[in-house]
C-alpha cells in the first residue's frame, strides 16, 4: 500500500511547480489584477493541463484525479488565475464522447455554475435566459451551464460567448486570483448537451470532482500560509530573539503544521476515491471540502496573527493569499453544508445497519 | 498511489471476518480483576487462531507476514467490537523494542509468551517528579558485578498489577548527562522488593498504578540495548505506541459514534427529538468528518511505517487522535440529559454509563504517550526546525 504520490503523479507535480514559477509572479497579478493573463493562459494550453483528463483516445494524456490534483495543488500555491476547474475538468467531462469541445480548435470554457442547487438558466428553442457569475467569461469562447430546459428538466448546456445578448459586467474581487463577473442572459444563443438522465449523472460527477479540485486547492494556499508563518516567525526577532523560540507562537505553527499534514491525508483519501470510482466517494468528497474549509479559515486567521501588523498591510503578499482561502472555503458548499450531508448520511446507515425504522415511520 | 491489498491481505481481512462470524465475542462487563482475565483468555484465543503477531518473524512465534496484516486484523476486531488483548502493552510497546533492540536470547526469552498472553507486561517510566520531563527521572540502577539494584518508584504504570514483566527506565550512570545516563531494564515484577499499589481514576477504573522499586536486583542480561542506551530505547517506544495505537483507536471510535448516532435516534430533550436539534446535527456531521479525517490520516500512518517517513509525524497523529476523541465524547456528553451524571441508561437508549465514562477516559488522550504540549514542541523543533530554547 502506498499513500503517496509517486511516479508520474510526482512528476507532474513538480514540473507544475517549476512551470508556475516560471511564467507567473504575484507581481504580475499586483500590476494587471483585473486583465485576463491571456499569455499565461496560452502557455497552459501548450504544456497540455487541458488535456490531462482528456482520454487518451481522444487524444488526450487519460490522467485520472490524483494527477489532476495535483496540479490544483499547485494552482493554489501559486494564486493562480482564471477558469482552471471550467477547462481542465468541465470541458472533459462534458464532451467525455470526444474529449474535446465540439470544435476542434482550441476553446477556452467558462462554467461556475455547478456549485450551486439550482440551475441559473433556461434553455428553450436554442435560446438561454437568466443570470449567473462566471470566471473570466470576457476571455471564454464558451459558457457551460446548467439549465431547465421547456419541459423544466435538468440539462447541461453550451452558450456562445460572444454573443450579444449577453451582458457582461466585471464584479469587484478582494481575491485577485479571480475575475468573477455577473452575466445576464436574454435569449442567448444556447446548445443542450447533455439531457436527464445523463445531466442529472453528470452533475454529480462535477460536483464531486469540484470539491475535491477545491481542497487540492486550498491545500496548496494552506501549505504556503504555513511556510510563510514559520518562515516569518523565525526571522522576526523581538525581546532579543525570533518570536519563534516563544513557546505560543511555536505551539500555533505546530498547530498549523499538523493541520496541513491532515489536510494532505484527506485530499489524498478524496482524490483516491474518485481515481478508483470508489462506491462511498461521496462521503469522502463532502469529508474533504468540509475539512480543507474549516482548516484553510483556521491557517488564514493564524497566519495573519502570527504575522502581526505587517501582515495586515496591503503591500505584504500574506492578504492576497488569505482572501484567496476565504473565497476558496466558500466554494463548492460551506462546510456547514458538507457536514449536515455527512450527519445525514450517518444517521441514515446506522439505522439501515440496526434495522430500526426510520425517522419519518418512527414518527408516525 | 495504490491503496490496494496484496492477495496475501485481503486474504487475511477475509480469514478474520469469516473467523469473527463463528466466534464468540467476550463481553467487558463485570470487575477490573473479570474483565482481564476475560481479555488474557480471548488473547490466547487470537493467538490460537493465528490473528496475533502476524508480521513477526515465526521463530519468535509470529507468523512472517507484513505489518499491515495485523493492522488489518486489529481494525476488523474492533470493528466487530471485541475486547483488547491483555497483553497490549507487551504487543504494541514493548515487544517491537525487544524485536529491534534485543539480542538473540532476549527475543527468544520474551517474545513467544508476550505473544500468547501467558506473560503479560507493563511499561514503567513516568515518576512523581518526572512526567513530561522524562529525562529527569531518579530511579536508580546501581551497576554491582552482574547484577543492576534498582531503587525508586514509578508512577501511572497501566495495567501493573496484573503484569508478570515491567519495562522500567533507570539512571544508570550518575556522571553522564540527564539523556545519557538511562538505561532500560527488563524487570520480572516477582522479584523481591517490588510493590505495586493500585491508583483508581475518576474513571472508576484502576488502571494505574505506583510501583516501588526497594533494592531489587535485577540481573545485567536484562539491559535491553545495552547500558545507556534507555532514552533513545524510550522515545523509538513512543514512536512506535503512537502509530499502531492511532490506527487501532480510530477504529474503536468509529464504531463509538455509530452507537452514539444510534443511542439518539430516539431521544428526546425538553420536548423535542434530539437529532431535530439542528446545531446536534451538525456536531454529528462534524465528528464524522473528524473520524474521516483520521480514517484518512490512519493510511499515512501505514505508509510511514511501510515505506519510511519521519517519526516525528507520529506526534501529528497524536494531536488529531486526542482532537477527535475529545470531541467524539464532548458531544455525547451533551447528548446526555439533565440528570447527565447518573451512570446508568436512559429511558430513551441513551447510555449515559458509557458516554460519561468514555469522557472522562478521553480527557487523558492529550495527556498520555507524551501531553499535546510535548507534541507541539516535538511539531516544532523536528518538523519545523525551530530553535526551541
Amino acid at each position: 500500500m502506498r499513500f503517496r504520490r509517486e511516479g508520474v503523479e510526482e512528476e507532474i507535480a513538480a514540473a507544475a511547480r517549476a512551470f508556475l514559477d516560471g511564467v507567473w509572479r504575484i507581481e504580475q497579478m499586483r500590476a494587471n489584477g483585473r486583465e485576463f493573463p491571456s499569455t499565461l493562459w496560452q502557455e497552459i494550453g501548450n504544456v497540455g493541463w487541458l488535456d490531462l483528463l482528456v482520454p487518451e483516445a481522444a487524444g488526450g494524456l487519460g490522467a485520472g484525479a490524483v494527477e489532476a490534483a495535483a496540479i490544483f495543488e499547485e494552482a493554489g500555491r501559486a494564486l493562480l488565475p482564471g477558469p482552471l476547474f471550467d477547462n481542465m475538468v468541465a470541458l472533459p467531462l462534458v464532451f467525455a464522447e470526444n474529449g474535446r469541445a465540439p470544435a476542434n480548435d482550441p476553446v477556452l470554457a467558462t462554467s461556475a455554475c455547478f456549485e450551486r442547487a439550482d440551475p441559473p438558466v433556461d434553455v428553450g428553442g436554442g435560446r438561454a435566459s437568466g443570470h449567473l457569475v462566471a470566471e473570466s467569461p470576457d476571455a471564454a469562447d464558451i459558457l457551460i451551464v446548467r439549465a431547465l430546459d421547456e419541459r423544466r428538466q435538468p440539462c447541461i448546456a453550451i452558450v456562445d460567448c460572444a454573443d450579444p445578448a449577453i451582458e457582461m459586467r466585471q464584479l469587484d474581487s478582494l481575491d485577485l486570483a479571480g475575475r468573477p463577473f455577473h452575466l445576464q442572459l436574454d435569449g442567448a444563443a444556447a446548445k443542450i448537451v447533455a439531457e436527464p438522465p445523463r445531466s442529472v449523472r453528470l452533475t454529480e460527477e462535477l460536483t464531486e470532482w469540484g470539491r475535491v479540485m477545491a481542497a487540492a486547492r486550498m491545500l496548496g494556499v494552506l501549505d504556503r500560509l504555513v511556510e510563510l508563518s514559520v518562515a516569518f516567525a523565525q526571522g522576526r526577532r523581538q525581546f532579543g530573539r525570533p518570536i519563534a523560540a516563544f513557546q505560543a507562537v511555536q505551539h500555533r505553527l505546530a498547530d498549523m503544521a499538523a493541520l496541513a499534514i491532515t489536510c494532505r491525508s484527506v485530499c489524498y483519501a478524496s482524490q483516491w476515491a474518485l481515481a478508483v470510482d470508489a462506491p462511498d466517494r461521496h462521503l469522502h468528497t463532502h469529508t474533504a471540502k468540509a475539512y480543507l474549509s474549516r482548516a484553510v479559515r483556521h491557517v488564514a486567521e493564524g497566519a495573519l496573527q502570527t504575522h502581526g501588523g505587517i501582515g495586515v498591510t496591503e503591500e505584504y503578499d500574506l492578504h492576497l493569499f488569505v482572501k484567496h482561502a476565504l473565497r476558496l472555503e466558500g466554494s463548492w458548499g460551506r462546510s456547514e453544508e458538507h457536514e449536515d450531508a455527512l450527519a445525514e448520511a450517518l444517521f441514515e446507515r446506522v439505522t439501515a445497519a440496526a434495522d430500526i425504522a426510520p425517522l419519518s415511520e418512527a414518527q408516525a | 498511489m495504490d491503496l490496494t491489498l496484496t492477495p496475501r491481505q485481503q486474504d487475511v481481512v477475509a480469514g478474520v471476518r469469516e473467523w469473527l462470524l463463528h466466534e464468540e465475542i467476550p463481553a467487558t462487563s463485570g470487575d477490573l480483576d473479570t474483565q482481564f482475565a476475560a481479555a488474557r483468555a480471548w488473547q490466547q484465543r487470537l493467538y490460537d487462531a493465528g490473528w496475533l503477531g502476524l508480521g513477526w518473524p515465526i521463530e519468535y512465534g509470529g507468523k512472517g507476514g507484513d505489518r499491515l496484516e495485523q493492522i488489518l486484523v486489529n481494525s476488523e476486531l474492533a470493528r466487530a467490537h471485541a475486547p483488547l488483548p491483555a497483553g497490549l502493552i507487551g504487543l504494541e510497546i514493548v515487544g517491537p523494542v525487544i524485536l529491534e533492540h534485543g539480542t538473540e536470547e532476549q527475543r527468544q526469552r520474551y517474545l513467544p509468551s508476550l505473544l500468547d498472553g501467558r506473560e503479560i507486561w507493563s511499561q514503567g517510566f513516568s515518576e512523581p517528579d518526572a512526567g513530561s520531563d522524562l529525562a529527569s527521572l531518579q530511579t536508580s540502577g546501581k551497576v554491582v558485578g552482574d547484577t543492576i539494584l534498582v531503587n525508586g518508584q514509578k508512577v501511572w504504570t497501566s495495567w501493573a498489577q496484573f503484569s508478570r514483566w515491567c519495562a522500567v527506565l533507570v539512571r544508570t550512570d550518575q556522571e553522564e548527562t540527564p539523556h545519557k545516563g538511562i538505561s532500560y531494564l527488563l524487570v520480572d515484577v516477582e522479584s523481591t522488593g517490588v510493590t505495586i499499589r493500585p491508583l483508581v481514576q475518576m474513571t472508576g477504573d484502576a488502571e494505574f498504578n505506583e510501583v516501588f522499586f526497594d533494592d531489587v536486583e535485577v540481573p545485567i542480561e536484562n539491559v535491553l540495548g545495552g547500558l545507556g542506551a534507555g532514552w533513545q530505547l524510550a522515545m523509538a517506544t513512543l514512536s512506535h505506541e503512537r502509530g499502531p495505537f492511532a490506527i487501532r483507536r480510530h477504529v474503536e471510535l468509529r464504531v463509538a459514534l455509530d452507537q452514539l448516532a444510534l443511542d439518539v435516534q430516539r431521544a428526546h430533550r425538553s420536548g423535542t427529538r434530539l437529532i431535530d436539534d439542528t446545531e446536534i446535527r451538525r456536531r454529528f456531521g462534524r465528528c464524522e468528518v473528524m473520524v474521516e479525517a483520521l480514517a484518512a490520516q490512519t493510511l499515512r500512518i501505514v505508509d510511514r511505517l511501510e515505506n519510511g517517513g519521519p517519526d516525528a509525524e507520529s506526534s501529528v497523529d497524536k494531536l488529531l487522535l486526542a482532537d477527535t476523541e475529545q470531541q467524539l465524547f464532548g458531544l455525547a456528553l451533551d447528548t446526555l440529559g439533565d440528570d447527565r451524571m447518573i451512570a446508568e441508561a436512559t429511558a430513551d437508549g441513551v447510555d449515559a454509563a458509557r458516554w460519561i465514562s468514555g469522557y472522562l477516559y478521553g480527557r487523558s488522550a492529550s495527556i498520555y504517550g507524551g501531553t499535546a504540549e510535548i507534541q507541539r514542541g516535538i511539531i516544532a523543533k523536528r518538523l519545523l526546525g525551530i530553535e526551541t530554547t
